[in-house]
């Protein structure tokens, strides 16, 4: 027999001749790299395409320049004058909500006269000078689905405008992969609409290759001082290092799918090194070398990872169509608006699939097949098979255990590396790592202890059955280990998702106290908002019944190198009716005294962790004369961004910045007034502006209504979680029952009646899913600590109160538990259905 | 006759009657006249010459800035609002390398975009600019410069002959009726010097340039196809410029017409009767298909005057990035012959338009 048939005898014909296990551990395999996959491609996708659309129109500059509340236009009439082979585009940036849909679009004011690099770019063509402005014209992405010479109705802050569709611009002719949907408009319509006359949120300067220092240099000198000059896609930049460890952590969660179906792996292989024994023996005798045996069985495990890695690669494109979806929503809630990008498959996706899908399937082969390898030729000639036996180290295993489970720990006191936490993320994974090490230990004295009381509730079959998983604990331990690690994932992250929701509630409660509140109709962003004007302010303070307003404007910044957002608010009205919550700073009369009086601001908690400043520190602005210095009275918790917060007071930012708009305002109604009848007085006096005016219940509800939309993609993760667990459980037991034929067979000789052997199995599958929700739950309390603790303390600068979202727990390890019984049944009947006596002939 | 170029472009339709009409009686007054005139729909700047470095090596130069008035009526909510438009061409033909470098750009006035301001003493798009140093307002040193990538010119032009008012009675009558004329004043002789650079390559130049200033609000007629202009400079201190419509059939207008300007600066106005214009061979373009008579006979019996006209380069034609701007011919040319029985010769510019297609009017 030439070594080629041999081999396949050895690896080829089981895989072929047990298609459920096979299938069901390349399954496992698939479903752990489609996870990974489909975030990766989820993260990079849903990045965002707000830049990629702002990238479209930006060309190929080589710098940008902003100011905070917008540079004059006179310094870009400045800027066109000077000397030398310099270009320079002007934009009017901001956001318009398509009436029709709902849906919120950026909208850029270009020059559509002189700006040459948009025109061959974009392919915008000049239109009929005369109707520039007359007839608003306006150049929408296909994606709108309007046609040349519709009407659009835009609600651009808070009036709905009408415009023009003079083109849909060609995507194609689109630089990067712009696919979100887009209105771009002349810059004089723009400036008018979005009430920013004389005022650019942008100028792009492209400057020849090589000198830049000089260009560099030369252009400072003509901005005013608070300006900034940048690299040009630095905002892009900034955002994504700002969402760099939200894709981390769900990475880092997606890895846990894969680790089940690693276990998965170890499992069918090692199973079928044991069952295998006297064929690899006689292999051996017939001359194949340990080193053939042991390719054999990494072969084995290769075959898994191939398929898998196929399969997962197809299944997680497929995936990240929703989990872009997902993901979408919580980076527009967090971090920036987006639509998604174009989900494209790069090689790194195709080399982290690779590395997930085969390395991991052979990693997981290799102990098995070294078992193998060790395999003497004249075990052919045994009789008794052999249970390759974890028992004998079990007592170094529990000490590598705890040896691993203190370094996680200790790694869970490092700090973040440039605020991704990486050594976190370690002791998370060093954690399940020696839990897993752990379970031989728990396992074996759970199915042993469990064999008595089990015998006398649900008979011998019971009893039977827990002493045979305990037999085998090689193995089983490995289920349990897997099943383990998947309620783990599930248990942490509702742990988790659960105590930011209930710190969120606690916290909106002390944060929303003002009764109504008002803000443009056009909906708003995290780092953009629609403003009204003071005019409407003071018409609603006047209102009868409103004891006071708080008036509210923010502006989206970068303090070094990050999105944050400078914010203005009247801190007159927070005296007597704020119940802000501080984390560090003086009581709330020092407080208000300081910020009305001097230079003083107040910082989020997420921008004192990001930026390293607390109480007493100086924060830099960038307004003013540039470079503002200010200094922080107090930090108080916030949950509504991952950028960080920087508030001061009204009156004293406002003498550097120049427009008194707002973004919302927080009316406070006398003790007496009737809220409704408030809400429509309020209403009544600012008539023909589309404000919005609701009610605080409503707010806190739409709050809620956001954050469950941000963490939809945990949940989806969830799900993943604990179906890859009932797969796996079930895989297991396939396993299982393939292993255990002969004794199986041996117990319908001497007299078990099929549904006792049924039984039998589906009490193993009952024992497994105990053993592994208790190892399971353990596991998943403690990796919530370190998620709530370290991972999002370090990446988001939250402090979350923790939290036991008992229904949400109870309900999913009953789900698991539930599922392991079903997933019993399948594998209950096969054992049940087999002929004893050729089950045991087969010895 | 850029106007009808510009105008065309922009599709505009200039409502004529909210515009002042060139007419007869203007009376110029510089510097204030050298610059912006708002109340006129359209006007231009437009500046050529030819270069030479000391070694001999030859350069035709083009700066031509062109205004239209959108809407006069408008009231401007924003500094953006398109109350005027600037476009500008800039061209350097090398004819040594018989390479034409060819920009153009355009502006509203916008913040300070563009513009021709008397107070500012500028005309400018952008950063390609002309700057009117102080002196005699009728014979002001100019500062030319523009720059885009690979390409730079930097001139200084000072006027050998005060400024040249053409036509009769401040106008130059384009057509039939009133109105259909353009205020027109030149510098005929520009003693120029400076630099160009190439992709990368400084020349330091020197030579004659030409200045053209018009500006009016009305059309040419709808019988008129195109028209050929001539800018002469010769040798014996004398320049002229001419200027030939074509109608329809062919035949140049009987509202042709040019102006002499004698070495001391006595003018002597032309009209069509004096002009003898005669095609001769014709270079085709392989871009547009359009052949231009790139030589011409000149011959002015009233000043004793005939002139072989030559290009220094066939291939001058003037495409654009626009697809609506019509394409022409704008080059470099010299002239030889006989003034008065003795040998003459001179450079200028020659500018062909319409044979590609006829340069269709306003409605």
């Amino acid at each position: 027999m030439n070594h080629a048939r041999l081999l396949y005898r050895l690896i080829g014909r089981p895989l072929v001749r047990e298609p459920v296990r096979t299938l069901i551990t390349t399954l496992c395999v698939s479903i752990g790299v489609a996870v990974v996959v489909a975030i990766d491609l989820a993260g990079e996708a849903s990045a965002g395409s707000f830049q990629s659309s702002m990238e479209s129109l930006q060309g190929d500059a080589s710098y940008e320049i902003s100011q905070v509340g917008g540079i004059p236009d006179s310094v870009f009439g400045e800027l066109t004058r000077l000397s030398g082979p310099l270009e320079f585009s002007a934009r009017v940036e901001g956001y318009a909500t398509f009436a029709q849909s709902g849906e919120r679009l950026p909208l850029f004011g270009v020059d559509i006269i002189g700006d040459e690099a948009l025109r061959s770019g974009v392919g915008i063509q000049m239109a009929d000078l005369d109707v520039l402005v007359e007839s608003r014209p306006v150049w929408v992405s296909a994606s709108l689905g309007a046609d040349v010479g519709d009407r659009i109705e835009l609600i651009v802050n808070d009036r709905l405008e009408s415009f023009r569709v003079q083109a849909v611009m060609d995507e194609s002719g689109l630089h990067s992969n712009a696919r979100g949907s887009m209105v771009v408009m002349d810059i004089a319509l723009a400036q008018r609409v979005l009430d920013r006359i004389g005022r650019l949120d942008r100028i792009y300067a492209k400057v020849p290759g090589g000198r830049e220092g000089k260009w560099e240099s030369l252009i400072t000198e003509r901005l005013p001082p608070n300006a900034s000059l940048r690299a040009a896609g630095i905002r892009t930049r900034e955002n994504r290092k700002l969402l760099r460890s939200f894709r981390w952590n769900l990475q880092v969660l997606s890895y846990i799918a894969l680790i089940v179906g690693a276990f998965l792996v170890y499992n069918t292989v090692s199973v079928s090194v044991v069952r295998r024994r006297s064929l690899i023996g006689v292999a051996r005798a017939l001359g194949m070398t340990s080193r053939g045996v042991r390719a054999g069985f990494l072969l084995e495990g290769c075959c898994f990872g191939v398929a898998g890695t196929a399969i997962g690669l197809a299944l997680g494109r497929a995936l990240a169509v929703g989990a872009v979806e997902l993901m979408g929503q919580t980076v527009e809630s967090l971090y920036v608006s987006s639509a998604p990008g174009e989900i494209a498959i790069r090689p790194g996706t195709a080399a982290v699939a690779v590395f997930a899908g085969i390395g991991v399937s052979i990693f997981s082969a290799w102990w098995p097949a070294r078992e193998a390898s060790s395999v003497p030729p004249t075990e052919a000639m045994a009789k008794a098979r052999r249970e390759y036996e974890v028992e004998a180290s079990r007592g170094s295993w529990a000490r590598a255990s705890l040896a691993c489970a203190a370094l996680s720990i200790g790694l869970c006191f490092v700090p973040a590396w440039d605020r991704v936490p990486y050594a976190g993320f370690l002791g998370a994974l060093g954690l399940i790592l020696s839990a897993t090490m752990l379970v031989p230990q728990v396992a074996g004295a759970s199915f042993r202890s469990a064999a008595r009381p089990l015998m006398r509730i649900f008979g011998a079959a019971a009893m039977v059955g827990s002493r045979s998983l305990a037999g085998s604990l090689g193995r089983t331990a490995v289920i349990v280990a897997a099943l383990a690690t998947a309620t783990a994932m599930m248990v942490s992250v509702a742990i988790m998702v659960g105590s930011l929701r209930e710190t969120l509630l606690v916290w909106m409660d002390s944060q929303l106290q003002a009764d109504l509140y008002v803000q443009a109709e056009a909906r708003s962003g995290v780092e953009d908002a629609p403003t009204f004007s003071e005019e409407a302010a003071r018409a609603i303070e006047a209102v009868p019944g409103v004891d006071a307003v708080d008036r509210f404007r923010r502006y989206a910044i970068s303090y070094e190198g990050l999105p944050a957002t400078l914010a203005l608010a009247d801190f007159r009205v927070h005296r007597t009716r704020s119940r802000m919550q501080f984390l560090d700073g003086p009581d709330m009369d020092t407080l208000v005294d300081r910020l009305t009086s001097s230079k003083s601001v107040i910082v989020s908690e997420a921008f004192g962790s990001k930026h390293d400043v607390g109480v007493g520190d100086a924060v830099a602005l960038p307004i003013g004369r540039g470079a503002e210095e200010f200094e922080v009275a107090a930090v108080y918790f916030d949950y509504s961004a991952e950028h960080g917060y920087v508030i001061g007071h009204r009156d004293v930012l406002m003498s550097y910045l120049p427009d008194e708009r707002l973004t919302s305002l927080a009316v406070y109604l006398a003790p007496d007034a009737e809220v409704e009848a408030a809400r429509a007085e309020i209403i009544g006096a600012v008539a023909g502006r589309r404000l919005q005016v609701s009610r605080n219940r409503e707010l806190r509800e739409g709050a809620i209504v956001i954050f469950d939309r941000t963490f939809a993609i945990t949940y989806a993760l969830e799900a993943v979680a604990v179906f890859v667990a009932i797969l796996g459980m079930a895989g297991a037991l396939i396993t299982l029952v393939i292993d255990r034929r002969t004794e199986l067979g041996v117990l319908r000789a001497v007299g078990a009646t099929k549904r006792q052997v049924r039984r039998l199995v589906l009490a193993q599958a009952g024992m497994l899913g105990l053993v592994s929700n208790f190892v399971g739950v353990l596991l998943g309390v403690l990796l919530s600590v370190v998620l709530i603790k370290v991972i999002n303390k370090q990446s988001f600068g939250w402090t979350i109160q923790f939290h036991w979202p008992v229904g949400l727990l109870i309900g999913a390890i009953t789900v698991i538990f539930a599922a392991s019984l079903i997933a019993g049944t399948y594998p209950a009947r096969v054992a049940a259905a087999r002929d004893p006596l050729g089950a045991m002939h087969e010895e | 006759m850029k106007l009808v170029l510009v105008a065309f472009c922009f599709g505009l339709v200039i409502p004529a009657a909210a515009f002042e009409q060139a007419k007869p009686g203007y009376e110029f007054e510089f510097p204030r006249d050298h610059f912006e005139h708002p109340t006129f729909a359209a006007e231009w700047w437009y500046y050529t010459g030819n270069l030479a470095t000391p070694e001999g090596r030859p350069f035709g130069f083009e700066l031509t800035f062109f205004r239209v008035a959108i809407d006069r009526e408008e009231v401007r909510k924003t500094n953006w609002d398109p109350g005027q438009v600037y476009l500008t061409h800039f061209v350097v033909t090398d004819i040594e390398a018989e390479r034409l470098h060819h920009r153009e750009r355009v502006n509203r006035d916008g913040p300070g975009l563009a513009g021709a301001s008397e107070s500012a003493a500028l005309i400018w798009n952008g950063n390609w600019s002309v700057e009117f140093l102080s002196g005699d307002p009728r014979r002001p040193t100019q500062l030319v410069r523009a720059e885009d990538e690979g390409i730079l010119l930097e001139l200084e032009v000072k006027p050998a002959k005060p400024v040249v008012i053409h036509g009769r009675d401040g106008v130059s009558q384009k057509a039939g009726g009133e109105g259909q004329a353009s205020h027109y004043a030149s510098f005929t002789r520009l003693l120029a010097s400076g630099r160009i650079v190439l992709e990368g390559a400084e020349y330091n130049v020197e030579g004659l340039a030409w200045m053209d200033h018009e500006f009016f609000t009305n059309n040419l007629a709808a019988d008129q196809v195109g028209w050929d202009w001539m800018s002469i400079q010769l040798d014996d201190g004398s320049d002229l410029m001419i200027y030939a419509l074509r109608n329809v059939d062919g035949e140049h207008s009987e509202f042709s017409g040019g102006t002499f300007v004698g070495a001391s600066g006595e003018q002597i106005l032309l009209v069509a009767k004096d002009l003898r214009l005669t095609p001769g061979r014709k270079w085709r373009s392989i871009e547009t298909g359009a052949a231009y008579p790139v030589e011409w006979t000149v011959e002015i019996p009233r000043l004793e005057l005939i002139l072989e006209v030559r290009p220094l380069l066939d291939s001058q034609e003037v495409l654009s990035d626009f697809a609506f701007t019509p394409v022409y011919w704008e080059g470099a040319v010299e002239y030889r012959g006989k003034r008065a029985g003795r040998d003459v010769a001179g450079k200028g510019y020659l500018e062909m338009t319409g044979y590609d297609k006829p340069v269709k009017l306003l409605q």
